[in-house]
C-alpha cells in the first residue's frame, strides 16, 4: 500500500515544484467557475427560487468536476509517443493503478481548492450554499454511488483517449474534441434539465450525464425528477463497455506498437 | 539463462505516396524486418555486446527481451519466463536503462525516484540503505541524490539512472547505448561501473552501444547486427582472427625514400615523412619484414592488426 501512497504524495512533490504553474493552474479553474455562476445569475435575476436552485447547482457540480475531471492521464499519450511508457513496463506494477494513484493526488489537490474557491464565492455572493444540500440516506447512498461510476468512467475514458498514442501522434485533436463535447453535455454550463426533454431523454443513453451531472442532481433538488433505475442501468452500462474497450484496447496496442526508434 | 530462437519482428510502416486522397483515406504500409530469424543463447553472469549500424535491430532485440515489444515469431527463454507475459516475478529480476531516456522524475531529486522504486520492487530499508550506499560508493555520486535531476549534468543524470535501475540488484540488465552523449570521463566513470556491478552482484548484463571503447573494455562476447541478422558471434579477439587478412607495419624512416620506392615493397597504406605505413598480407609478413630490414633504413618499426572498428565497418559493407 506504501508504494501507492508514494504515487501519490510525488505527484504533490511535482506540482509544488512548479510554484507558478500551480498558481495559474487555480485562476484558470476560477475563471471557468465564475463564468456560467454569473450568466446565471443574470438569467434568473427575476426568480429567486430558480437562481438559488441553480446557484446551488453550479456550486455543487464544481466541486463534483473538480473530484471527477481531474486527471494526469493526459501524460500517458505523450508517454505513448515519446516512448517513455517503456519505463513503467518494465516495472512490477500495474500501469492503470499507477496512473490511478496519481489521479488521486491530482483530484485531492484540485478538490480541496475547489472547496475554498466554492466557500469564497458563496461568500461573495452571499449565498447560503449549505442550506441547499438535500440530503437523505437514499440520496447519500445514490450520489456515492453515481459520484464512484463517474470517477472511473471518467478514468477510463480519459485512458482509452491516451490509447490513441497508439495509432496516431495526433492525440491532441480527439481530446479536445471530447472535453468539449463533455462540457455541453454533462452539465458543467447548462444543467442538462434545462434543455429540451427528448434532447435530455437521448442524452440519459449516453455516457456524458454520468460524468457530472448525475451525481450533482442528486442532492442539488430535492426532487431531482430523475428515472434513477434507468440512470443506474445505463451508467453502469457504459462503465463495464469502456473498462472492456480499455482492456481489448491496452492488449493490442502493446502487442502491435512498435515504440520504434523510441 | 536466455534462450531466443528465430526471433523475428516486423515493423508496419506508412508509406507515403504522394496522393494527398490516399494518403489520408487509404494509407498504404510496407513490412519492415527489424529482426530476421535471430537466434543466440546468453550465460547467465555473462557480458555481451550488441553492435551494429542505426536500424540494425539492437535496440529491437533489448526490448523484446524485456517484454517491451511483442514478436511476431520466435522463442524466447529467460530463466523460465516468456518476457511478453510481463510476469512480475520477471519483472523483479530484469532493469533496461536506456542511454536516451529517464525514468527519474525531472522536477525532484533523484531520491525520491529512488524511495518510489522502493517500494515498487519491495525493497526491505536495511537492503535499499546497503545498496544505495554501494552503488553511490561505486560511482562516487553520494552528494548528487538530493540534487533536483534537472540540475544535474548528463554525466550525473546517468549515474542517477544507473541507480534508479539496479537498486532492486537485478539478475539481467539491458543497457541501451548507456554511454551516448557523455564525455570520456562519464563514459570511463560508466563503464567501470558496468564492469564493477557485474562482478559484485553476479549479473548477466547485455549492452548496445555505437562505442567500440565500450564493447572492447566490457565485453568479450560480440554479437554484431545488421539488417536484422546477427552476422557475428564469438570473442572480440577472435574477429581480428576470422575478419582480417591483414597487418600493418609502420616505420619511422631514418630518411625520405622516394615514394614509387616504396610501393615495391608492398602496398602503402600511409605516406607522410618520416611516418610509411605497410599493409600486408598475414602471410606475407615475415617474408617482407625481412625485406624491409633488409632495404629501408628506419629508427622505429611496429606491427599491428587491423582496427576493430575497420574490421565491422568492412562486414557491415558486406
Amino acid at each position: 500500500m506504501k508504494k501507492y501512497f508514494l504515487i501519490t504524495t510525488t505527484l504533490f512533490k511535482e506540482y509544488f515544484a512548479y510554484r507558478l504553474n500551480f498558481v495559474l493552474w487555480r485562476l484558470r479553474n476560477l475563471i471557468s467557475f465564475f463564468i456560467p455562476i454569473f450568466l446565471w445569475m443574470a438569467v434568473f435575476s427575476q426568480n429567486q427560487l430558480l437562481k438559488n436552485q441553480t446557484l446551488s447547482y453550479f456550486l455543487i457540480i464544481h466541486l463534483v468536476s473538480s473530484l471527477i475531471a481531474s486527471t494526469t492521464t493526459t501524460d500517458l499519450a505523450s508517454q505513448i509517443q515519446n516512448g517513455e511508457i517503456i519505463n513503467l513496463l518494465i516495472k512490477p506494477i500495474s500501469i492503470f493503478k499507477y496512473y490511478f494513484f496519481r489521479d488521486l493526488g491530482d483530484k485531492l489537490l484540485n478538490f480541496s481548492f475547489a472547496i475554498i474557491e466554492v466557500v469564497i464565492v458563496s461568500f461573495l455572493i452571499k449565498f447560503p450554499f449549505f442550506s441547499y444540500f438535500h440530503l437523505s440516506f437514499e440520496k447519500i447512498f445514490l450520489f456515492f454511488y453515481f459520484l464512484t461510476i463517474s470517477l472511473f468512467l471518467n478514468f477510463f475514458i480519459s485512458i482509452l483517449l491516451s490509447f490513441i498514442g497508439f495509432v496516431s501522434p495526433e492525440v491532441w485533436a480527439p481530446r479536445f474534441i471530447f472535453m468539449i463535447l463533455i462540457q455541453v453535455t454533462s452539465g458543467l454550463f447548462i444543467p442538462l434539465d434545462f434543455l429540451p426533454k427528448p434532447v435530455f431523454n437521448t442524452l440519459l443513453f449516453t455516457p456524458f450525464p454520468y460524468f457530472f451531472y448525475l451525481p450533482t442532481k442528486i442532492i442539488s433538488q430535492n426532487n431531482p425528477n430523475l428515472n434513477i433505475n434507468l440512470a443506474i442501468f445505463f451508467s453502469s452500462f457504459w462503465l463495464i463497455l469502456s473498462y472492456i474497450i480499455l482492456k481489448i484496447s491496452w492488449r493490442q496496442g502493446l502487442k502491435s506498437f512498435s515504440f520504434w526508434g523510441k | 539463462m536466455i534462450s531466443v530462437k528465430n526471433l523475428t519482428k516486423i515493423y508496419k510502416i506508412y508509406k507515403k505516396t504522394g496522393n494527398i486522397f490516399t494518403d489520408l483515406f487509404f494509407r498504404q504500409y510496407k513490412d519492415l524486418v527489424a529482426l530476421d530469424d535471430v537466434s543466440f543463447e546468453i550465460e547467465d553472469n555473462e557480458l555481451v555486446s550488441f553492435i551494429g549500424p542505426n536500424g540494425a535491430g539492437k535496440t529491437t532485440t533489448l526490448k523484446i527481451l524485456s517484454g517491451i515489444l511483442y514478436p511476431d515469431r520466435g522463442k524466447i527463454n529467460i530463466n523460465g519466463f516468456y518476457p511478453f507475459d510481463k510476469k512480475k516475478e520477471f519483472l523483479r529480476q530484469i532493469t533496461f536503462v536506456m542511454g536516451q531516456k529517464s525514468q527519474l522524475f525531472w522536477d525532484l531529486p533523484a531520491i525520491d525516484t529512488f524511495l518510489l522504486n522502493k517500494e515498487i520492487y519491495q525493497i526491505n530499508d536495511n537492503q535499499f540503505k546497503k545498496t544505495l550506499d554501494n552503488l553511490t560508493n561505486i560511482l562516487n555520486c553520494q552528494n548528487l541524490i538530493n540534487k533536483p535531476v534537472k540540475m544535474l549534468s548528463l554525466g550525473e543524470r546517468m549515474k542517477m539512472e544507473f541507480i534508479a535501475a539496479l537498486l532492486h540488484s537485478p539478475k539481467i540488465a539491458f543497457l541501451d547505448e548507456p554511454t551516448i552523449g557523455l564525455d570520456i570521463f562519464s563514459q570511463e566513470a560508466i563503464r567501470s561501473f558496468i564492469k564493477s556491478y557485474q562482478k559484485e552482484f553476479k549479473a548477466t548484463i547485455i549492452l548496445t552501444s555505437h562505442y567500440l571503447e565500450d564493447v572492447k573494455k566490457l565485453a568479450k562476447r560480440m554479437l554484431i547486427i545488421n539488417q536484422g541478422k546477427i552476422i557475428y558471434d564469438g570473442k572480440l579477439t577472435d574477429i581480428i582472427k576470422k575478419f582480417s587478412q591483414n597487418k600493418y607495419i609502420t616505420l619511422n624512416l631514418d630518411k625520405e625514400i622516394d615514394k614509387k620506392n616504396l610501393e615495391k615493397i608492398a602496398l602503402i597504406a600511409q605516406y607522410q615523412y618520416p611516418k610509411v605505413v605497410f599493409q600486408v598480407k598475414k602471410d606475407d609478413l615475415p617474408e617482407k619484414i625481412a625485406i624491409i630490414s633488409k632495404n629501408i633504413p628506419y629508427t622505429d618499426i611496429t606491427i599491428e592488426d587491423e582496427k576493430i572498428e575497420e574490421i565491422i565497418k568492412k562486414i557491415y559493407k558486406k
